[in-house]
């Protein structure tokens, strides 16, 4: 006999009470689970796309906000507001190495949205370091014909010769590039003054992604461009804490989301404990009267609700695990987020977040325990005999 | 050490705030080591109040109780929990097990609050339960056991830390008369192996055969008898 095993069998003395309490700190930490690694997946997939795009500065409209930027780095379309003849020019300034228009256009394949990208074939080749699995790549700028990502080829079964129809017109499939892992692998590209034409659009691009040689001087380099044409200039890093930003209030929110849930759990536990120790009050006296002192019974309602705390931090693992992984395409489909790309929400298991969500858990479950223990510590021998 | 292993001096018990029960109004009695004594007198009088000041449960509203030479008036709440657990083995009117535990889980969870005593507690508690005659319910839950059962029960545990004082509040109050007799029997057994035993009895019978006897009437010792 010890008090953990005293602890145990009082806690499940109440079969009802023990599962709904156990089921609140689940509940509770499941949420916390899946909103804080659907957050950190969101981030992780950002700087992601932020490292992919390699560009040094960027080059956007005179519109400047967060989703821009956003939509930047998750390579979708975009309003096209940068002329085209800028990007001659900036490709001139000293020290820049390249100058690579993207025209992002929205279009679709089969009635699914994909992104269409208008691009210069040659330079985008060698900016993105392109190899090319299938076919030929693009031999002129003028060629009618698309290049495709692996990505996209595989999703709708499609092969070099094959033919797609944009705006009522045909492209055959020039040539599949290799897998890259970024979001060229789900990119359709066409050369940059077909894609205007196509779509009937003006000399404009989306935005220019630009990198030069020696990035110690960046500021000077901006200076030049913001001298060359009126547009918003941002390097990547800019960028980045941009898209950042807005994601660091989005995890905020959910965090306390999850918060709302924990505390909720909590008084679920400062709840049952207080109604068991009322109702146990004579067991405690008992406890005392035959020789317990009050430090034991504080001992077992705390070791009582740090199970709770232990139990319910493991199945909320548990839960948020496979809750996430079930509700991911939900997730990814939801407006909220998928402004935010279609990264993938589910928790990735790792023992760092396990012991992190057991702790945090006890530490609440220990917290809440610690009123209704004193409370219990402070019960007389005496109660034995009253309420006989 | 004293021969006497019981001492109160003077002992006042004086219950509630606004509504002021005089339990107990200045009480002195000396137990003699291994004596069997026998509380007597009417209902309500205080003969309850005196063991749980005797048996370290509840704090005098004045006077002083000495146990086994300590005076226990004075000690923190930790110390008098030491008391309880080496000193005294009380034994209630009313069983006061713990019903979700076994009859053997019950007489080991006493054993677990003595500092010294935490070895072996399933064996030892066997060998008590064979004391008083219930080795074959170690495993069973209170509920599933009589009255006198229970009770021989609640003698065990009392005996779980070897204290030298038994402390027994009409234990055998709720009994009928072939389970008082079962139970009496232990208690006197147990008596003869070398414990002092307090007993509380409104049974003339009991009282007769107490060595010591102390009579309370309105919360004052009216009388004691050697035998
Ligand atoms: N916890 C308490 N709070 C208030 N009054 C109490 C308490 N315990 C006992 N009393 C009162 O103190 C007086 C003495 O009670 P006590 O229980 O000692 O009597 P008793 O002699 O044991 O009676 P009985 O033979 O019925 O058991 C009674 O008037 C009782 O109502
Ligand atoms: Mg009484």
């Amino acid at each position: 006999m010890n008090t953990f095993k005293l602890a145990l069998k009082n806690m499940v003395r109440r079969r009802g009470r023990f599962v709904f309490t156990l089921l609140g700190i689940t509940i509770g930490m499941a949420s916390f689970v899946a909103l804080l690694s659907m957050g950190n997946n969101l981030r992780s997939e950002v700087t992601r796309q932020a490292d992919e795009l390699g560009a040094d500065i960027i080059v956007m409209g005179r519109v400047d906000c967060p989703f821009i930027h956003r939509a930047v780095l998750a390579g979708e379309q975009l309003p096209e507001s940068v002329p085209r003849e800028v990007v001659a020019r900036i490709a001139g300034i000293d020290g820049i190495t390249a100058a690579v228009p993207y025209l992002t256009l929205g279009a679709s394949i089969q009635q699914t949205p994909i992104t269409l990208i208008g691009i210069l074939p040659d330079e985008m080749k060698a900016h993105r370091g392109w190899g090319v699995g299938n076919g030929t790549f693009f031999e002129s700028e003028l060629e009618r014909s698309v290049v495709i990502g692996s990505g996209i080829a595989s999703r709708f079964e499609l092969s070099v010769g094959m033919k797609l129809t944009f705006r009522g017109l045909d492209f055959p499939i020039a040539a599949i590039l290799n897998e890259t892992g970024s979001n060229d692998d789900i990119s359709v590209f066409m050369p940059l003054s077909i894609a205007q034409e196509t779509f009937g659009l003006d000399d404009y691009v989306s935005f220019i992604a630009v990198t030069v040689d020696d990035v110690i001087n960046i500021e000077r380099y901006i200076a030049a461009i913001m001298d060359i044409a009126n547009l918003s200039v941002s390097t990547d890093e800019e960028l980045l804490s941009s898209v950042l930003l807005i994601l660091g209030s989005l995890n905020i929110t959910l965090q306390l989301i999850a918060g709302v849930a924990l505390v909720a759990a909590a008084f679920g536990i400062i709840n049952t404990m207080l109604t068991a120790i009322y109702e146990r009050r004579r067991e405690i006296g008992i406890l005392r009267a035959v020789g317990g002192k009050s430090g034991v019974i504080f001992r077992i309602f705390i070791l009582e609700s740090g199970l709770y705390g232990f139990l319910g931090g493991l199945f909320g693992f548990a839960v948020g695990f496979v809750v996430s992984r079930a509700a991911a395409p939900l997730i990814q489909q939801n407006e909220f987020v998928s402004v935010l790309g279609n990264p993938d929400t589910a928790v990735v298991f790792s023992a760092a977040l396990l012991f992190t969500v057991l702790g945090l858990s006890v530490l609440i479950a220990v917290i809440s325990g610690l009123y209704p223990a004193w409370r219990a510590s402070r019960l007389t021998p005496m109660e034995a005999i009253r309420n006989v | 050490m004293s021969d006497f292993v019981i001492e109160t001096e003077n002992l006042e018990k004086v219950y509630g705030n606004k509504e002021r029960t005089h339990a107990l109004r200045g009480i002195s009695i000396k137990v003699p080591r291994g004596s069997f004594c026998c509380i007597v007198g009417p209902s309500g009088h205080g003969k309850s109040t005196l063991l749980q000041l005797i048996g370290a449960l509840d704090k005098p509203t004045s006077g002083r109780v000495s146990i086994d030479g300590v005076d226990i008036s004075s000690l923190s709440d930790n110390k008098l929990s030491e008391v309880r657990s080496k000193k005294i083995g009380f034994v209630f009117q009313f069983f006061n097990l713990l019903e979700n535990l076994t009859v053997k889980e019950n007489i080991q969870t006493a054993m677990m609050f003595s500092k010294d005593n935490k070895k072996d507690t399933g064996k030892r508690a066997l060998g008590l339960l064979g004391v008083v005659g219930l080795s074959d319910k170690a495993n069973s839950k209170p509920s599933e056991l009589s009255g006198g059962q229970l009770q021989r029960v609640a003698i065990a545990r009392a005996l779980a830390n070897d204290p030298p004082i038994l402390l027994m509040d009409e234990p055998t109050g709720n009994l009928d008369t072939e389970s008082e007799k079962d139970v009496m029997e232990h208690i006197i057994n147990i008596h003869k192996a070398g414990k002092t035993i307090v007993f509380v009895t409104h049974s003339n019978e009991i009282a007769d055969r107490a060595e010591l006897l102390f009579e309370i009437r309105d919360g004052k010792l009216k009388a004691d008898y050697a035998e």
